[in-house]
Order: C-alpha cells, then structure tokens, then sequence
C-alpha cells in the first residue's frame, strides 16, 4: 500500500474577484521507501500540493479530494489526532531553516526539546541521541553546534540540524519544500547528500518539492513535473531525460543551459508561467506549446497511465518520436 | 582542507593562465594615452593575461589591488571581514567576464564599487580609460553612470512599486541624456521594445509585470543611459528557468546588437557557460582562479572550482557529501 | 481597545485577500469599525469647522445667574459654573483641541520625516549622531519634555503645540527611519543613486512616496495621542488658557463643579476626548494594517 496518496487535490482560495483556483486535481501515489520529486516553476502549485498533506493550506481555501497517509484521509481528521499524524509520520523540511527554530533556543534545547516530546525520551537519552543526530548528519563539531545559537550557524549548518530532528523519530513520509534553494552550491550538495543518505538508511519516503530538475533527479526515484496547477508527466529521471513525453518537460530540458556545452540561442518556451487560475478549457500549455494545435483546448486533458509513468497531453502519441530529441538543434539549424 | 584551498590560492595567483586575445588592441576611442597601464608598479603580479591587473587599451574595465574589509558587531562581537583582498582584474572592450563564486566570496561588493555604490578600502578602479575616483562626487557619479550601468537581482526590488515602468525609464534618460516630454516618451518605447516588452508596457506598474518582464524593464533602464558596461549582478538567478532562458538569450543579443562589455555576476556555472567568453572564480575576497571559460570549466586547476563545478546539478550527478567542511561554517 | 482592533486588522492582512493590489476599495479595507471611526472624525471636524453657525451662544459670556443650569430646551446641555452654554463651549472647544492636535501631528510628521530622511541618506556618522541625539530626547517622557519646554518659552497653546510636536519627533523619527532604511537598501533606490541623482530628488521622488503610508498612519495614530496630551497640559494649566473653550481645559475647570454635584461639563469635554482618541485610533490603525498588507 501506498505510503501517501493524493486523490484528484482541488484547492481554491478567496480572493476579491472571485476564488482562485491553485490546484486543478493534483493525484499521485508515495511508495514506502521512495522519493517522489514534485518539479515546477513559480505558482505550479508544487509546494501548495504539500500544504494540502500538511492541511497548513491558506486560511478559507476550499480544498476537494482525498489526501491518504497511510490508508487514513487526512483531511477527515479531528484536531488532536491530526497533531498525532503530524508528529508520528510526518517530518517537514523548509526552504528557510531558520523559521524552523526558536532564535532564542540553543540547538541542544531544540533537538532535545522535540526527542522528549516526540519520543518520551528522558533529557539525558535524548541528548545522547541528539549528539548522535548531529553526527550522522555530516556535523564534524558536535558540542560546537550543540552549544549554539541558530544565528550563530550557517544556513547549510542549520538545514544539517531541521534535518536531524526531521529524521529523528523516522517518520513515514519526509516532505521536502525547496531545503537547499536559499544555500550555496557547495553547501546544497552536501546538504542533498547527507538528506538522502539518512532517508535511505532509515527507509522514508519523501516528497521533494523543487524548480530544479537535474537536482530532483539526482535524488528521486520518480519525478512529478506541474504546471499551472495539474500534474503534467510523471516518469522516472532517467526516462525523463531521455525520452520526455509531454512538450513542457522537453522545453524544461532544453531550456536550462548546460554545463558542458555552450548553446549558441537557448531554445526558449514563449510567454511565461501562467497561473492555475488563469486556464480556460483544454490543455494548459497550449498556449506557449511550439506542438499545439487547435484540438489542444477543447475539453480536460486527462493524465494518462502507462506502467510507472504518465503524461498529460493531447497530441502525446504523435510526438513521442520528436520529443526524444533536443529543440536547441532545430532551433539553431 | 581549508589550508589546502589557500596555498592553492597563491599558486594559481602567481601562475596566470594566458588569454587567447590578450594582446588585441582595438582603438575604442577611449583608451586615452597610457590610461591604466601604470599601476603594475606595485609588483607581485605582473600579469597582463586575462582579468591581470595590467590592463591594455582595449580593456574597457581595469582594476588592481582592490581591497575593502566590513567591519560588523560592536564591543566584544566586533569582526572584520575581508570583502576583497587584492583584487586584480580587466575586461576587454565588447567581451563578457564572469565573476563566479559563492556567498561571501565578495563578487557583489566588486559589482558595487565598480558602479559606485561603495567605496574601496584601496586599489584603483580605471574604467573606459579614465581612473575613478574612490569616493566621487555627484558629477563625477553621474558621468560614471554614462559608462557603466548596473542590473540587480531581485526583480521585485529593482522597480520602485508606485512608478510606472516608463517613468524608471525616463528618469535616466533624464538624468543623462536631457531627453524629455515627447522624445522622451518615444525613446522609452523604442527601449522596451528592444527588451521585448511593448510601448503599452510603459503605463504598467511594477506590481502589474511578471518577474521575467520587470528584469526587462531593469535592463532597459540601464539601457537608457547608453553605457559601454553593463554589470549583472545575479540578474537571472531569481528566475524561473523557463524565463531565465529568455532574459539570457535576450542579454546576448543586446551585447551583440550594441557591442556592450557585460561584467556577469553569478554563482550558476551553466550560465557562466552559455554567457562569458572569460571567468574568475572568487573565494572569501580573493581571485583564485581566472581563464577563458572553457578552460576552466573544462579543466579546472584550482581545487575550489572543482568543487564548485562537481556542486552543480545536471544529467547523472549525484550529491556528493564532503567530510570536515563545515568547521570552516561555523560562524562564531 | 487598540488590542481589539488590531486582531482582525492583523487577520485580514494576513489572509489571502491582504495579498498585494486589493479590489475591496477603501472602504472594504477598513471595515465597518474603520469606516464609523472615519464618520466620526468626519462628524468632530465639520463640527469645528461649522461651530460659530451651530453654536446657540457666545462660548465664553455666560450669567452667573444662569450658572449650572441643567440640559433642556435653552441649553441642551445645560451650562457651567459661569452660566456659559456647554454646548457652544464644546463645538467652539473641538476647534482648539483638534486644530492643536493637528498642529502637532504635522510639525512632528513633517519634522520626523525629514530627520528620518537626513538620516537614512547619509548613512554612517550622520546616522549615528541623529540616532544619539534621538535617545536623548527619548530618555525624558513625552509630557515632562513638553512640560520643560512649556516652562523655557511660557504657557499658551502655542507653545504647548510646539513643544509637544518636538516630544513627538523623536518617535516619528525613529519609526520613520527604520522604514526608510529598509526602503533605502532596495536595488530600486540604488539604481537611482548609481545615476548619479541627488539625494533630495532620490528621497523626495522614491522613498517619500514609499513611505508616505507609514507617514500617515503614524500621524493618526499621533493625532489621539497628540490630543490627549494637549488636554493634560491645558488640564495642568500649561496649554490653553481660560476664557478660551478647550476640551481638556473644560475637564479641570468642571472639577469645581464635580465636587458640588454637577458633573456635566467634565463629563461631556471627557466623552468628547475620548470618543475623538478612539476614532482616529481606529483609522490609524487600519491604515497601518493597510499599508502592511499592501507591502506583502
């Protein structure tokens, strides 16, 4: 059994002229033990996906469908268990560390703090674990960094210390909003390393919330790519890369220059994100789609199965050959 | 590890590694006799290779032995930080330089006082020929800005909220041209037009644009006072990648279109890639690293930009975990 | 009552309707208490403004024989213990007391910005010395620094008005320049000051305008304060001076006569105090969640 599963998510929220809509049926699956990563640019709704799994969504939205944990719909809770959920099989991990500790708290009062809680420890357990915690997670100086106060630390320092308390009590389910866009390259790769080390070893499974579609690759088993609100293709990194099914991933490939190679004109995806509530009929990206053609608005696009992969596009059948390959070539030829 | 680095740091510092064109010297007009050429003088480098502290005529940018330390806290906290030590380098007329390197490294604070915006603690900025004085007057200020124009990062930030997209525009066209009323309006046009936006754009309010488009307008703005330098401090890195791909292409033909020298500040090496024809890597203030950018990106030699270059995310990388490196993070 | 109102001001800055560019208009953004509270400073100023054609009587000539008359159909609200009409006391009062107000919200809006401005421009020692001479000023309370001042120069509503608008510049300053700080270290003000622009056109072309909400928040907010301060110095005898009709002078002159059993004057001038507080309380305050919910 799936260790989440999200079933056709809507989510709409209060705004003066009229509610907005930021999620258009959002569904997939978490197996235990694997790392989903949910890719898109700004306002795809990636990161409103996870509230929902949190239920910390904007205050008076209108949330539809079913979000699953473990068989339980989490959005039928009742306060106190939800707390429970919370604390027992859910850990999250944020883009800013240092909204996630107490300015005023040392990191021993922090990690020792939340193992008595979650766990029952007594303080001189939970120091002993919090010590090992620190150590695991790639932190050389333990009495230094115990001893400290967050501002006296790094930002690659803290995220090392949110996620030691996030793996503390190895929850089932990791979820993960953007933890190293605020960190230097340097400090994001040791950062993802250490993350998907203690992951693996404790057998969680994650949701991986990023704009970066190479580092979700690097790190997950499957990776979700959304636009405008609605899953567009789900598929392994590896098939991803090399045969993209849906003309947004491709251009998302294309798009980003390359390490290695200088591309003399970046193939470009005309116009720019739109918002889920900005989509009339039809596909999404129709509009900035170099393949679309006039049946591409007509009705809802369904997201369509095929083994461990999916893609949402009209015309996927007939471009599957094309799209295996780069647009920079066409472009330039 | 950290000793490492900085032994390293002096080797590649002596040892420059030659610029292909280095010795090109197109008469750009401006070069005026003898312009930067004598600050070798203080010895140590005498490098006249790519970014050296030489600098020849066809060097629209020439600066050498730039320091500027920050003093932060009070009392007992009180610390200095050393934003540049010993800074040396030039960038030949219409050629990109990128300036890489990580928070801290001091690629923003070399990006300020070569516009302006701080004052170095000593070193010498020569820019189109003419030395800067270290702390200038408004005069001084305003005819530095006709030369070098600069492009922020925050896209949010870059547009003052209650002004129309035209009247950011305007003002520097104001300020440096005395272009007013009708031609002024008519010029604005031709800019956003030449960033990709249309004239109806001028009439928009910050709040009214995408993040893609308020970075045109920014370039625009810098456009406007028709500078030969234009430094991109970060431009594209708040941007979706999608967008990014087109202010980056954008960027290129406007350095082509109007033979700009571009100083490109960034920590994305991708974008180093596809911009620069030249690179310096920056660490904790100081140049350790510099080369045509195929070299160094091809073929590192300093162990930092390794580092940074094994860091980067892209097809098959896999995170890697570097042990000890966070004695050197932590902070107090 | 300050902590009732900012709740739900806090509550709907925060919600996703407070996100940038609102379509509810003003009014929607006030809410109902705002918008009564504007009503009511409405209502007090064009009293003021209209008190020679509302008022039934001289304010200040009375009879002793017609001394503390109670309210009925010659004085609705009966008269003091000079036999003078309340009510033209009160209208011809709310004219001093809110004008005054006004003055010294303004001396101090306009004072504290332009130090705040110096301030923040300049930057380093400049910064420094306005920012010590600003403790300095902070160290003594507001209504014994107006005491002092009101002791150097004498009584009168001039004087208080001016040294109570020097008490408060230290206040408005030093909000004013953190905002303006914040404001200063934009790209935007930046890529101005790298044209080689003025500091005068920069602050007055691009962080005035920026920070002309926090400017008028402050200035409402100072007005009930501004108020209440005046009256304490007219009630201590330093501000305004008999015959002339002042709210908070009203209140200490009803004194007398609320040890004898007639306590509609102190009564009355205090309602008015209070009530004039609240109202402008209240739009400042909604102005200053306006203006936080406008720069999310």
């Amino acid at each position: 059994m799936s260790v989440l599963e999200l079933d056709d998510i809507r989510l709409a929220v209060p705004h003066p002229s009229g509610d907005r809509t930021l999620l258009r049926g959002v569904s997939l699956s978490v197996a235990p033990g694997e790392a989903l990563g949910l890719v898109g640019e700004s306002g795809s709704g990636k990161s409103m996906t996870l509230r929902t799994v949190l239920r910390t969504e904007p205050r008076g939205a209108h949330v539809t469908g079913r979000v699953l944990l473990d068989g339980r719909d989490v959005r039928g809770l009742g306060t106190a268990e939800l707390r429970r959920v919370r604390a027992e099989s859910l850990a999250m991990i944020s883009q800013d560390p240092r909204a996630a500790l107490n300015p005023l708290l040392r990191v021993s009062r922090f990690l020792v703090e939340g193992l008595c809680d979650a766990r029952g420890d007594d303080e001189r357990t939970a120091t002993r674990r919090a010590r090992d915690l620190l150590a695991q997670v790639g932190i050389a100086d333990v009495d230094r960094c115990m001893n400290s106060y967050p501002h006296q630390l790094s930002g690659g320092m803290l995220q090392r210390v949110v996620i030691a308390a996030a793996v503390a009590g190895s929850p089932r389910l990791l979820l993960a909003d953007e933890p190293t866009t605020a960190l230097d390259v340097t400090t994001q790769s040791e950062v993802m390393a250490i993350l998907d080390e203690q992951r693996r070893e404790r057998g969680m499974s994650m949701i991986f919330v990023t704009h970066d579609l190479e580092l979700a690759s690097a790190v997950c088993d499957r990776i979700a790519v959304m636009y405008a609100g609605e899953i567009v293709e789900i598929s392994t990194p590896e098939r991803l890369h090399a045969a993209p099914r849906h003309p947004y991933t491709r251009l998302l490939l294309d798009s980003r220059p390359s390490l290695t190679a200088r591309t003399p004109v970046l193939p470009v995806i005309p116009g720019r994100p739109v918002a889920a509530y900005e989509v009339g009929g039809g596909c999404a990206f129709a509009g900035r789609c170099p393949w679309s053609e006039p049946g591409c608005t007509d009705g809802e696009i369904p997201l369509v199965r095929d083994g461990d992969r999916a893609v949402r596009c009209a015309r996927e059948e007939e471009l599957a050959g094309e799209l295996a390959h780069a647009t920079g070539t066409e472009a330039t030829a | 590890m950290n000793d490492d680095v900085k032994n390293d740091v002096k080797d590649t510092d002596g040892g420059v590694i030659g610029r292909a064109g280095g010795g090109s010297r197109r008469t750009s007009g401006t070069g005026g006799p003898g312009g930067s050429g004598g600050s070798g003088g203080s010895g140590g480098s005498g490098a006249n290779g790519p970014g050296g502290a030489g600098g020849s005529e066809g060097d629209v940018i020439a600066i050498s032995g730039l320091r500027k330390r920050f003093v932060t806290g009070r009392g007992s906290g009180r610390r200095t930080v050393d934003a540049l030590d010993d800074v040396s380098l030039t960038v030949a007329d219409g050629s990109c330089l990128a300036v890489v390197g990580e928070s801290g490294s001091g690629k923003s604070t070399l990006a300020r006082i070569l516009v302006g915006l701080e004052a170095a603690d000593a070193g010498e900025v020569v820019l189109a020929g003419r030395p800067v004085a270290r702390r200038p007057r408004r005069a001084e200020r305003r005819a530095r800005a006709r030369d070098i124009q600069m492009v922020f990062q925050d896209p949010n930030g870059s547009l003052n909220r209650r002004r129309t997209a035209g009247s950011a525009i305007a003002e520097v066209l104001a300020a440096h041209h005395r272009v007013t009323g009708a031609d002024a309006r008519r010029r604005v046009e031709e800019l956003l037009e030449q960033v990709g936006l249309r004239p109806a754009h001028a009439r928009s309010l910050p709040g009214e644009l995408s993040g893609g488009q308020r970075q045109r307008v920014a370039i625009a703005r810098a456009l406007a006072a028709e500078p030969r330098v234009l430094v991109l401090d970060e431009a594209v890195a708040a941007l979706d990648v999608s967008v990014q791909a087109q202010v980056l292409n954008l960027l290129s033909e406007i350095r082509r279109d109007r033979r700009l020298t571009y100083l490109f500040i960034t920590h994305d090496l991708s974008v180093v890639r596809q911009v620069s024809e030249e690179v310096v890597v920056m660490r904790q203030g100081r140049i350790v690293e510099r080369g045509s950018t195929a070299q160094v990106l091809d073929d590192p030699r300093h162990p930092y930009t390794r580092l940074l270059r094994d860091s980067a995310p892209r097809p098959g990388w896999r995170p890697v975990r570097a042990i000890g490196r966070d004695a050197a993070e932590v902070e107090a | 009552m300050k902590t009732a109102v900012s709740a739900p001001a806090a509550r709907r800055s925060g919600g996703p309707a407070g996100r940038r560019r609102p379509g509810g208009g003003l009014s929607g953004r006030l809410g109902p208490l705002g918008v009564t509270a504007v009503a009511v400073a409405a209502l007090l100023v064009l009293a003021a403004l209209l008190a020679p054609v509302l008022a039934p009587y001289d304010p200040d000539i009375g009879s002793i024989v017609q001394r503390y008359l109670p309210p009925g159909p010659e004085h609705l609200l009966g008269t003091d213990q000079s036999g003078r009409d309340l009510l033209s006391r009160l209208l011809y009062g709310a004219r001093t007391s809110l004008l005054g107000a006004a003055a010294v919200v303004v001396i101090a809006g306009v004072g504290g910005t332009l130090l705040a401005l110096v301030a923040t421009w300049f930057g380093g020692r400049v910064d420094a010395f306005v920012g010590r001479v600003l403790d300095l000023l902070f160290a003594f309370p507001n209504l014994l620094l107006a005491i002092i001042v009101v002791a150097v120069f004498g009584t009168g509503m001039a004087q208080a008005t001016v040294a109570l608008a020097m008490a408060y510049v230290p206040y408005t300053a030093r909000v004013l320049r953190s905002v303006a700080l914040r404001e200063r270290r934009l790209p935007y003000v930046q890529a101005a000051e790298l044209q080689g622009l003025s500091g005068v056109t920069v602050s007055g072309r691009h962080l005035l305008p920026n920070i002309a909400p926090q400017i008028l928040t402050g200035a409402a907010i100072n007005f009930g304060y501004a108020m209440i301060d005046l009256a304490a110095l007219s009630f201590l005898g330093l501000g305004v001076q008999a015959p002339t009709a002042d709210w908070g002078l009203m209140v200490s002159q009803g004194q007398d006569s609320l040890l004898q059993g007639y306590p509609q004057q102190s009564l009355l001038a205090g309602t008015c105090i209070v009530v004039a507080v609240a109202a402008f309380s209240v739009i400042g305050e909604r102005l200053g969640g306006r203006a936080a919910g406008g720069r999310a």
